[in-house]
Order: C-alpha cells, then structure tokens, then sequence
C-alpha cells in the first residue's frame, strides 16, 4: 500500500466518524480512540568494527482502537497500530518506509465491579517499565517481558481493605500468535512461525503470568508495588540460536508520588504549578531469555520524573546484565534524559536523547515525538 | 537529505488533510460577537409555591455561541431554562423525553426527598415517554444557586455536554442582608462544548478539546454595570467535567453563597475557581466607566488530567452615571461548626483511577454497581470522610441531599466559613470532610461521586442510604440486594423490606425537625 493511499484510508476514517457512536451510554454501540505520533529517531552508532554510522528514521505511530460495546461492562475491542515493521538498519535513513499495520488487541473484555477479564488477543499485564518510565526508549529496551499480542486470556480481581488498601491479583495465560493475527499488513513480514522457536511459541495455552499490585495503601497511599512471575514455554529448537529451554522472569517494581509541597487550595494545580517527584524502581531476573538455554540475565530499570504543570521532565537508566556471555562484556544500558510538553490537551510533545550500548555496540540516541490523541 | 519521493507523499498528506478540514467545518456565525448578556428562559412559582415546568428533552439543531450545533437540549435551546422556586415551594416538573435515548434528572445540591418521584436518580425516563417529579423544598432550605441535570449513569457525561441541564434558583439568598435589597441579580449559567467536525455534539467526551465556553449559551457577551453599582451574580458551572478560573480584569469579588450555602463571614477573592458542579455567588462592584474582560483562565487537573486554554468569558461594560456601592452591614446567618463536635463515624474513601484500564475509575477499588448499596448511615449522625486521591488528577467529591463542611486539606485544617456539596481532592491528596445526617427528609438512598462527570460515569461512584437507627441493622443486611428502599429507591419497598403495612404512618413522611 502506498504511502498516500495510506494517507487517504486514516483521513477518511475521520471524516466518516459522524456515523459513529462512540459510548454514550445508550448500548450497543461503538466508538473509537486513537493516537498518532510523527516520530524522527537519529542514531550514532560506534560499530565494533570501527567507524560511525548514522541511521535516521521519520515514521508516524498511529494506535486505533475501536470498540463494540454491548453494556457499560462488556466489550469487543480492536487496536491497531501502523508504524514502521522492522527498525532501520544501520547507516539506513528512512523518511516513512516500511509502515504497515498490526493488530494488538483483538478481544472481548468485561470490567466488573470488583474483577476484570480479557479473552483473546491482548498485552500480558506484567511489568510497569516499559509504560511508567519516563522517554522513548525503555519500552523496547525491556521488550523481553513487555508481551503484546499474545493468544489467550486474563483476569483480575481487586480487593479492598480499610488498611491495606488495594490488592488487586492477576492471572494471564496465553500463547504466541501463530495466527493470521499475527502478521503485518500493507507491508512486507511473515507471521511468526513455530518454527522460530522463541519463548511461548507452542501453539497451546502453556504459558502464564501472575501479577499482583498493592495500591492505595490508606498509610502510604501514593505508593504503587508490583510483583509478578512469568513462565514461558519453550518453542522449537533452533540451532542457531543455541538449545531451547523454557523461560521464566520474576520481576518486582516500586513507584512513589511525591507531591511537593501540598497546599489546601485549588489555585495552584489549576495554574499549572502542581509539581510532583516520581521515583520508579524496577527488577526483572530472566532465566533463559528468550527461550534459549542459559541466557540468563538481570533487568534493573531506575527512573526519576519531575512534572510540572504542563512539563515532565525524566531520566531513565535501564541496566541488563548478561550472567553468561562466553566471553563476552556482561552488561547493556540505556540511559535516556527525556522532556515532555503538553501544548493543549490534546498535542503532546516529547524530546528525548541517551546513550546506549546493545550486544557491544555503544550508540547515541535522539528522539522526537509529537502525538495527537482523540477519539469519535 | 529527504528523498523526493517523500516529499511528494508529505505534500500529498498536507493537501489532503486541508482538504478534509476545510470540507468538514461547521456552520458560519449567526449572531454579532458580543450581544447583551440575555436572561435565561424561566419558570417560576405561583403564589401557592408550585413552580410548574416541562422540560423537552430533544435531539436538534441550535444555537452554540455563535455557531450552530445538534444536540441535546431541553425545550428547543441551548440555554436551558431557569426554575425559580422558594424554600417551602415545590418543584412540579415534567419531563417529556423526545430522544432516542434514556435519561432522567437530579436536582444538584438541594436538600430533599431522594425518594419516589423526588429527587431519585435510580428512576429513568425512557426515550419517548414522559416522567413527573414532584420535589418539595423543607421551609428551611438554604436559598441560592442550584441546578438539574441528566444523572444517567454511563451517558451523564454526554447529556449534560450537550445540554440536559440547566439551573435553579432558590429565593431569599439577599433576605438576611436588607442592605442589598433590590440589586440587580444575574444568573451565568457557564459552559462548555466540545467543538466537532461533523456539526452534531460529540458522541465521545474529549475534555481538553477546543470548545466553545458560553455563557447563557452566549459567547462573549457583555454585562452592563454602572460605575460603584452592586450586582449579585450567580455562577453556576453546569459543564460535565470543567473547571471555571474566573477573573474580572482588575476586580476583586465578595463571595456570598458557595453551592446554595450563604458563607459565614466576609470571603473576597480576586478570582473564583468553579469545579465541575460548583457554584459560587458573588456580589460585583462596577468599575470606573471602560470595558473590563471576564475571562477564564487556562487550567490544569494534574499530570493525568486534562488541560484547557484560557479564554475571555464576557465583556464587562460599566457606564452611566456613578451610583453608591452597597455594603453588607448585616451579620451573616451563622452555621454550626462541625469541626468542634463529636463525630459518631469516621469512614475513608479512596478515589483512584484504574491502572489498568483508563476507562475505569474506582472508589475503594469498586466500579459502580446500581443493584448495590455500599454505605449505610443512620440518621441522626454526624460522620467524618476522609477521601484520599493517589491519582496525579483532580477528583470533585460531591454527595446528593446533604450540604458537607470541609475541615481539612492535605492535612492542613480549612477556617470554617460555609458548607459546600461539592470539593474539589487534590492530585496525589486527601481533604477530610463531615457530614451531617440529621434532616428526615434525606432518608432514602443516593450517591456520592466524582462530579467529572467522565470519571461518574467510568464507575467512580457509590450508593449511600440513610435510615432510622431501628432500621440499621436489617439496611445493612439488604446492602448486597440494593438496600432497604429496593432497586428503585421507593417508599413502598422501604415498607416492605421493614415489615411495615403501606397503610400505616410512614416515619419518612413525618414533619422534619431541625
């Protein structure tokens, strides 16, 4: 699909949003929400074999979400999301190659009054990193236990206490999505096959998570705690890739709101001077990532966020420590600093630039991000 | 350097986005930019105290500020009409719903029956039908501003966006102040719609999307003062999720009433910062000949919230010859002060979106459930809230059929100086309020919730019901089934479910005592 043809298809899914209901309370009905981000990445890379390579790579990320809403409860929901398939390669400058369209989420979701669940084609709850620190970059840093799109289902259940305040646990059980799902759209790729292996990648509902998030707590209340356990089938051997053995992370993560200086008036949030300090802990141990026999490693994800008013202002490092390398050096980074600006409600606008060193290859990283949300 | 291909393909996108704006933008103005503030279409009562009013809830086109819309609107404008009544009076009211849609009605902020065909939200009209309430104010009911509105659960935030609401005035606000006899009072019913590409009202409430802010339905529009003169104006934030900054360039304000409550002593401010829901009364004191802004200033609900433009709301024109400015000399009609007694419960509540889905937000960790009932309180008590927010955004508490006293914020005590009905809790805070039960005629079951109206209708409300101490044991069990007053909030289920014959005196009915 051309570049135009693209263009055309998302415009005139926004004028034809007059036929569209979105929830107003009257069911069933549907509705949509989105966002789209125009995104411009530069990379300098020192390779290992010696030389600077710059790479660049202007692409828009556009997430679609429609619901077919059957109650205030019950849902079918959709997401889409058109970016870039595979990342540039290095030395590649891209302005708008390679987009084409994925599906995330494709399932029916029911939100209860005390419990949720999900069946279908759904984001594995487990881990805050990729979502709660602040830049652009962590979120494919710590892709090895952020799971999207895989086949199965989900259930939570908040509970309450007066001085526990909210416990909510959190079961997923799915698989890899070896289905037509599974494969991009308008652009070249091939749905994943069993045959490359890789972690949850059997076809059969064997792999599981389990969370649990204390929130709320009435001593402590803007203090937010996860831990979770994800276990991952192994797929089919792949001898490149060394033997296959099942995967599984633990992961245990902290996040404090400090509001600075409270006041007992409005006028001061309402000017835009609430300001607020939001340190965020993260460790995940991985035992055999990505499904391949004694690849262990350790995730360490530290941010810090200063927002205020229509600022937020993060620094991020992510450490991934490698147990065994044959030899090789132990230790990957990403340390991002990153700058957000709300320019209305609705535009958002996101610098972000680090450093970061990946299988020995140490680059230099900058982001720009400008994101419209809306929904019809 | 850019590839020429890419160029051509961004061209592309630029032409066709102009295009499809261009095609899409609504109608052209149909009024002058700065028309005279107009009085708001009213109803008021006769002299046995009965207000009668139909309201016509209809799906049309009409006038939004300036340009033209189709929304929802009652009796075919944008600029709901005005129901007068007076402590002791009654509110007959039928609702004749034309849309195609369910809806039903509560009278925000005022102290009376949540049952039957009072002000019960558990009731609905549905589309094509045609409801009658009957809403009888005690003869000690606090004068001031209130409003009603559509409390759908799931589709109030869009029915009120679009228009089901509008305001209510209770006399007798200036009669503890004979000094301010015969001022001129004015009604600012202040709003807010969402602006669409398609000229209907949105189906999908965007807060922070450009809109268009009107008073009485008008935008811009000038008041006229003469220099030293008094006005009352009253304030009354009918927008589903909104906040108000308001200044008057170069002006300070005297509050007099906050949500229907007179204030205890003197309050001035230089701005008045109106929550969703709220509303503030103010006394006005033209300024020297010259036209001065009334504007809204931008605001912000926190990093999760949302975040709107300033704008200017009306023109304040002040002209004519000078005229003595009056001043209260009066005592202010005092208050109890809570904070000084004894409080028979203390509960806590946290408000707190979800972390999970951004749709949902919860009270306690629970979504809304209607069949259900979560607080049983006796009537008689006094009990003190405290309503912690771990959210980085504003939340607007606000209970049905009682006014509150708010004693603390973020741990910090607050001087008493009048109740309120609604408080804003502050991003990642906590604001400690008390409550009296006493008045007989709140027994029954209601709601307590946040007044964004988008976070009610995600869930971030609960039920309440008030009873007889002799029947708090036997409420508490039916909490589960929706309490003792039944699904539906009726006198008869109440009977019911106390073993009581319907032809007996019911307590609920008794003269109140205060």
């Amino acid at each position: 699909m051309s570049n135009y043809r693209l263009a055309v298809l998302l415009l005139g899914s926004v004028c034809a949003a007059e036929s569209v209901l979105a929830d107003d309370g009257q069911y069933p009905n549907v509705g949509m929400d989105y966002d789209a981000t125009f995104q411009f990445d530069h990379v300098h890379a020192d390779t290992p074999q010696g030389g600077n390579r710059n790479s660049s790579d202007a692409y828009p990320d556009i997430n679609s979400t429609f619901y077919f809403r059957f109650s205030r409860d019950q849902q079918i929901q959709l997401s889409t999301e058109i970016n870039p398939i595979d990342p540039p390669k290095p030395g590649q400058k891209r302005f708008f190659d390679d987009v084409g369209l994925v599906v995330n989420d494709l399932n029916y979701y029911q939100n209860n009054a005390n419990s949720a669940f999900m069946v279908g084609k759904y984001h594995v709850p487990f881990g805050r990193a990729a979502d709660t620190a602040p830049g652009l970059y962590t979120e494919d840093f710590v892709a090895t236990y952020d799971l999207d799109g895989m086949l199965g289902g989900t259930v939570a259940y908040r509970y309450f206490d007066q001085t526990l305040g909210m416990i909510e646990p959190n079961v997923s059980v799915y698989t890899a999505d070896n289905s037509f799902l599974g494969r991009p759209y308008f652009r070249h790729g091939e749905k994943l096959q069993r045959s490359d292996g890789g972690p949850s990648n059997t076809g059969k509902l064997d792999s599981y998570a389990l969370t649990v998030n204390w929130l709320a707590i009435p001593a402590i209340p803007f203090l937010e705690m996860q831990v979770g356990y994800m276990a991952n089938k192994q797929g089919e051997d792949v001898p490149q890739n060394g033997n296959a053995a099942d995967e599984t992370i633990k992961v245990a993560s902290a996040r404090y709101i400090w509001a600075y200086a409270p006041s007992t008036d409005l006028e001061p949030t309402l000017a835009g001077h609430y300001f607020d300090i939001v340190p965020f802990v993260e460790f995940a141990d991985v035992h055999n990532e990505d499904a391949i026999q004694g690849n262990d490693t350790r995730y360490l994800t530290t941010s810090l966020t200063f927002d205020f008013g229509d600022w937020a202002v993060g620094a991020t490092r992510t450490d991934k420590q490698r147990q065994s390398t044959g030899g090789a050096d132990h230790q990957d980074y990403l340390n991002e600093l990153s700058v957000t600006y709300n320019i209305t409600g609705q535009i958002k606008l996101g610098v972000s630039a680090g450093t970061q060193k990946e299988d020995g290859q140490v680059s230099d990283l900058i982001g720009l991000a400008l994101t419209y949300s809306g929904g019809y | 350097m850019l590839k020429a291909f890419a160029v051509r393909a961004f061209a592309r996108y630029a032409g066709v986005a102009v295009f499809a704006l261009t095609g899409c933008v609504t109608q052209p103005p149909t009024e002058p930019s700065s028309p005279p503030l107009r009085d708001n279409p009213e109803f008021t009562y006769d002299a046995s105290g009965v207000t009668h009013a139909m309201l016509t809830a209809a799906e049309q086109q009409v006038n939004v500020g300036n340009e033209r819309y189709v929304s929802l609107v009652f009796n075919g404008d944008y600029d709901s009409p005005l129901i007068r009544t007076r402590p002791g009076g009654v509110m007959s009211i039928r609702l004749d719903n034309q849309m195609d849609e369910i809806t039903n009605i509560h009278f925000h902020g005022m102290t009376v029956s949540p049952l039957d065909e009072g002000d019960n939200i558990f009731r609905m009209t549905q589309p094509h039908t045609v409801s009658q309430y009957d809403v009888k104010l005690p003869k000690d009911h606090s004068p001031g501003a209130y409003w009603y509105h559509s409390h759908f659960h799931g589709g109030a935030q869009r029915q009120v966006s679009a228009g089901i609401a509008g305001p209510i005035l209770v006399d007798g606000m200036l009669d503890p102040f004979p000094e301010l006899k015969g001022i001129k009072e004015r009604v600012l019913v202040l709003r807010n719609f969402q602006k669409t590409l398609t000229g209907k009202v949105a189906s999908e409430i965007i807060t922070s999307a450009p809109s268009i802010r009107t008073i009485n339905g008008q935008e811009v529009p000038t008041i006229d003062i003469k220099p030293g003169e008094t006005q009352l104006w009253h304030f009354i934030n009918i927008a589903a999720n909104q906040y108000f900054r308001i200044r008057i360039d170069g002006q300070s304000m005297q509050i007099l009433s906050r949500d229907g409550n007179t204030v205890t002593r003197r309050v001035d401010d230089d701005q008045v910062l109106i929550g969703p829901s709220a509303r503030f009364s103010v006394l006005v004191v033209g300024p020297a000949a010259g036209t001065h802004d009334v504007v809204m200033e931008a605001a912000n609900t926190g990093p999760a919230g949302d975040s709107y433009p300033a704008t200017r709301l009306a023109i304040l024109r002040s002209s004519g010859d000078p005229v003595a400015t009056r001043q209260i000399t009066s005592p202010y009609p005092p208050a109890e002060d809570f904070s000084t007694e004894s409080v028979n419960k203390t509960r806590q509540f946290v408000f707190q979106d979800s972390a999970t889905d951004p749709t949902a937000f919860l009270i306690n960790g629970t979504r809304f459930e209607l069949d259900k009932v979560n607080t049983t309180v006796k009537l008689g008590d006094v009990e003190e809230w405290r309503l912690l927010n771990p959210s980085q955004e504003l939340h607007q508490f606000h209970i049905h059929q009682v006014d509150f006293q708010v004693t603390e914020i973020n741990g910090k005590p607050v001087p008493f100086s009048g109740y309120r009905d609604n408080i804003f809790i502050p991003a990642t805070g906590s604001i400690t309020i008390r409550i009296p039960f006493r008045d007989p005629v709140i027994l029954g079951k209601f709601v307590y919730h946040c007044h964004i109206l988008e976070h009610e209708d995600g869930g971030m409300m609960q039920a309440i019901q008030v009873v007889r101490p002799e029947d708090y044991e036997q409420a508490v069990k039916l909490e589960p089934l929706g309490g003792l007053y039944g699904e539906n909030n009726q006198l008869c289920a109440f009977l019911r479910n106390t073993g009581q014959s319907p032809k007996t005196s019911s307590p609920l009915i008794k003269p109140q005592i205060k």
